[in-house]
């Protein structure tokens, strides 16, 4: 059981190393100049009220430029409501058990 | 659970509760928020309901038909509003392509079909978080 | 047809299952309606998704569509190409035999009516994402897209009336809930380099990006690789399946096997070779880890399958296997290795899906879950055996059985690239296969009966178990169209 442990925590401070490698070479937080500010944020903020005809431009994005994703994120939740239904009711005559 | 003051409090405070959820959902357009927060607070006034006034009162004034009725149809109502662009000619999903007016920035209706879906999300998201209390809580007993 | 109706096919194979999922929960009562409905949503379906290959191959549909009209970087767009038409049309056919099948059959393994109506949303949601999937050409809607893939999932798992399936659910609910974290952070990683969502824009940036920020990207490869990989069972990952597929109700493991997983492979392609071009993969070493864990994956999960008694587990290990072979496939670079990858996977699917509900409709009649109880059952069943060993000699890989041909290329496709030890395990997964399939085979025919009373299912159950058979041998004969959209598909992503 011990040694067990070592190697989980051998693997884990490895993953925990190279998952830090990488994030140092991440963009710096904030920098104007990092990639994702680029010809797609700047149609978002200038252009949203134009093409949307809604000051959030949050709300813009979400429910029109990428509604298709909103779409599915709705259908998750309705997926959440069915599958717990399905766990949870009990079909009669088979209580308990679980 | 048989609180006095719990029970009155309760009372008093869920309409204010439900109308600000509903606040919240109309004016996704142009305040911040939305339909998803809205829907979760509109959805927290009934679970408040239940869990102060009992499961059995609260499925009284929320039958599970009703439930099942606007978690099927709030969805595909957004999906109704998809093919709103179909049918005009243009893909799925379109607003302003779909030549849908716009409104006025700034006032309830801004967004054309944007307010729309997002009444509809607002009551889908209410009534999965209702529908997901209601069913654990039928398990707990 | 209508202009409205070509245009728009992808939209509507997208929503057609949708709306029929969000219809069905208030029609929970009528079962017969319900039946009904589903049976139009898998011929419409077929029908749509013929169609739709139909006009790939022969240029008559734009491969690009924008999603509200707005264009690429900002939109999402749906990318129409022989790939997405390739696994429609694969979900197409498989979903239509599994609606038969399940027709006035599922009271027993779900429960009430409600419950039933419930199993049947789960199954459509899973059919529309997986048609999402098929089609999404966006980094996002992929995580969104696997999100309802799993949580429908999870929710068939869990659908089942018995002690032990909210067990095996949680499991896997926890596992692929990692799954989905580990996508979306490579998902992340890739998005705050690039500064895109869309496959193609994202693309041309990390090939300009990738030698400034190496780490970055093999970071999220391997997110990416490990989170798909636990969801679609690559072989260390597959830890969750054995229990998942074996509980699941039947349709349901013909689904889970034959489709899901598929899904989400289906997406890890096309984030290795739409996002990442091969040659990155080659240089940060993504191929040898896919290809190592598939060669682990055919022998190991195939012995593993051996010593299993209990029939679906038999089969639900075999799963794991066969999906080694899709990873070794992928993990050649080369356009035979990947055409076979595609054509084994549709293969597959259909021949597993055979094999869950033939397995199924077994167990279900003689109430025998073991292998060594089902002696004799070729007398008894003589169809559902006749089914069962059809689809077992496919995926064996014996010539003029569907399995041949996807093996085939995938040996093809090793030799390729000169990697003589990939075409040895190709043949020797063959026959660990037989290992693992023929003696149930044997036993059911020569074996004196043991099961007093058991006969063949209504004609629905037949009529699926027989198109699903037809199935296996016709991909075998003539692979033609489906064969030629691989190809395709395995040449689209290979030439950027």
């Amino acid at each position: 059981m011990k040694i067990r442990n070592l190697i989980f925590l051998l693997i884990i401070l490895l993953a925990i190393f190279t998952m830090l490698i990488a994030v140092a070479e991440l963009p710096p937080y904030g920098s104007p100049d990092n990639p994702v500010h680029n010809m797609v944020t700047e149609r978002y903020i200038n252009k949203a009220l134009e093409e949307t005809g809604v000051n959030n431009i949050v709300t813009a994005i979400v429910l029109d430029y990428r509604a298709y994703d909103t779409l599915f994120e709705t259908i998750v939740l309705f997926t959440a409501a069915i599958a717990v239904y399905v766990t949870l009711k009990k079909a009669k005559g088979s209580e308990g058990g679980e | 659970m048989r609180d006095f003051v719990l029970k009155r409090v309760v009372a008093v405070i869920i309409p204010f509760i439900s109308l600000y959820g509903f606040y919240v959902i109309l004016h996704g357009a142009i305040s911040p928020g939305g339909s998803f927060a809205g829907g979760i607070i509109v959805a927290l006034s009934v679970i408040a309901f239940a869990t102060i006034f009992g499961l059995d009162r609260a499925k009284e004034k929320l039958p599970e038909k009703i439930l099942v009725w606007t978690d099927s149809y709030g969805t595909l109502w957004y999906v109704l509003m998809g093919l709103v662009g179909i049918v005009k000619g243009v893909p799925f999903l379109s607003n302003r392509l779909a030549g849908i007016n716009l409104g006025v920035p700034g006032t309830l209706s801004a967004g054309g079909l944007i307010a729309l879906i997002g009444i509809g999300v607002g009551i889908r998201v209410a009534s999965t978080m209702i529908t997901l209390f209601f069913t654990m809580m039928e398990e707990e007993k | 047809m209508p202009a409205v109706i070509t245009a728009n096919l992808p939209v509507f194979l997208i929503i057609l299952p949708l709306i029929a999922a969000f219809i069905l929960p208030t029609i929970a009562r009528r079962q017969r309606l319900q039946e009904n409905l589903l049976l139009v949503v898998g011929s419409l379906g077929l029908l749509g998704a013929g169609y739709l290959v139909y006009l790939v191959m022969h240029g008559g549909i734009s491969s690009v569509y924008q999603m509200g009209g707005w264009p690429a970087p900002w939109g999402i767009e749906l990318q129409v190409d022989n790939l997405a038409s390739f696994f429609l049309l694969v979900v197409a056919l498989i979903i239509l035999p599994v609606f038969l099948y399940s027709r006035r059959n599922m009271a027993e393994e779900v429960g009430s009516r409600e419950k039933v109506a419930r199993f049947y949303v789960l199954i459509l949601l899973l059919i529309g994402a997986l048609a999402g999937m098929a089609l999404t050409n966006d980094l996002f809607n992929v995580y969104v897209l696997v999100e309802v893939a799993t949580i429908s999932c999870v929710g068939l798992v869990s659908s089942r009336n018995h002690p032990l399936s909210a067990e095996a659910a949680f499991r896997y609910l926890i596992l692929a809930t990692f799954g989905s974290a580990l996508i979306l952070g490579g998902i992340g990683f890739i998005y705050i380099i690039t500064g895109h969502l869309n496959m193609g824009f994202a693309a041309q940036e990390l090939v300009q990006v990738w030698q400034y920020r190496p780490h970055v990207v093999w970071m999220a490869l391997i997110f990416l690789l490990a989170g798909f990989g636990i969801k679609a069972a690559l072989f260390p990952l597959h830890l969750w399946l054995p229990d998942a597929h074996s509980i699941a109700p039947t349709p349901a493991s013909a689904l889970l096997s034959g489709l899901a997983v598929k899904g989400y492979l289906i997406c890890l392609f096309k984030f290795f070779y739409r996002v990442a071009v091969p040659f990155l993969l080659q240089e940060l070493a993504i191929d040898k880890i896919m290809k190592w864990a598939g060669l682990l994956g055919i022998v190991l999960a195939s012995l593993m399958a051996i010593r299993q008694d209990e029939l679906k587990r038999r089969l639900a290990f075999s799963t794991v296997a066969q999906i080694g072979y899709l990873f070794l496939g992928a993990s050649l670079m080369n356009t035979r290795g990947l055409s076979g990858t595609f054509f084994y996977l549709a293969s597959h699917a259909v021949i597993k899906s055979a094999l869950f509900l033939s397995a199924g409709m077994m167990i279900s009649v003689t109430g025998k879950k073991k292998v060594s109880q089902l002696a004799g059952i070729g007398k008894k069943m003589p169809v559902t055996t006749a089914v069962f060993t059809i689809a077992s000699l496919g995926l064996v890989g014996v010539p003029l059985f569907s399995g041949f041909v996807g093996k085939w290329y995938l040996l093809l496709g090793a030799l390729d690239s000169g990697d003589f030890l990939s075409a040895l395990v190709i043949i020797a997964g063959s026959v660990l296969c037989a290992a693992y399939l023929f003696p149930v085979v044997r036993l059911a025919y020569f074996e004196p009966a043991e099961i007093k009373e058991a006969q063949d299912p209504g004609i629905p159950q037949k009529l699926a178990l027989v198109f699903l058979a037809v199935l296996v041998v016709l991909l075998g004969v003539m692979p033609g169209i489906v064969l030629e959209l691989a190809n395709r598909a395995a040449l689209d992503l290979l030439t950027p």
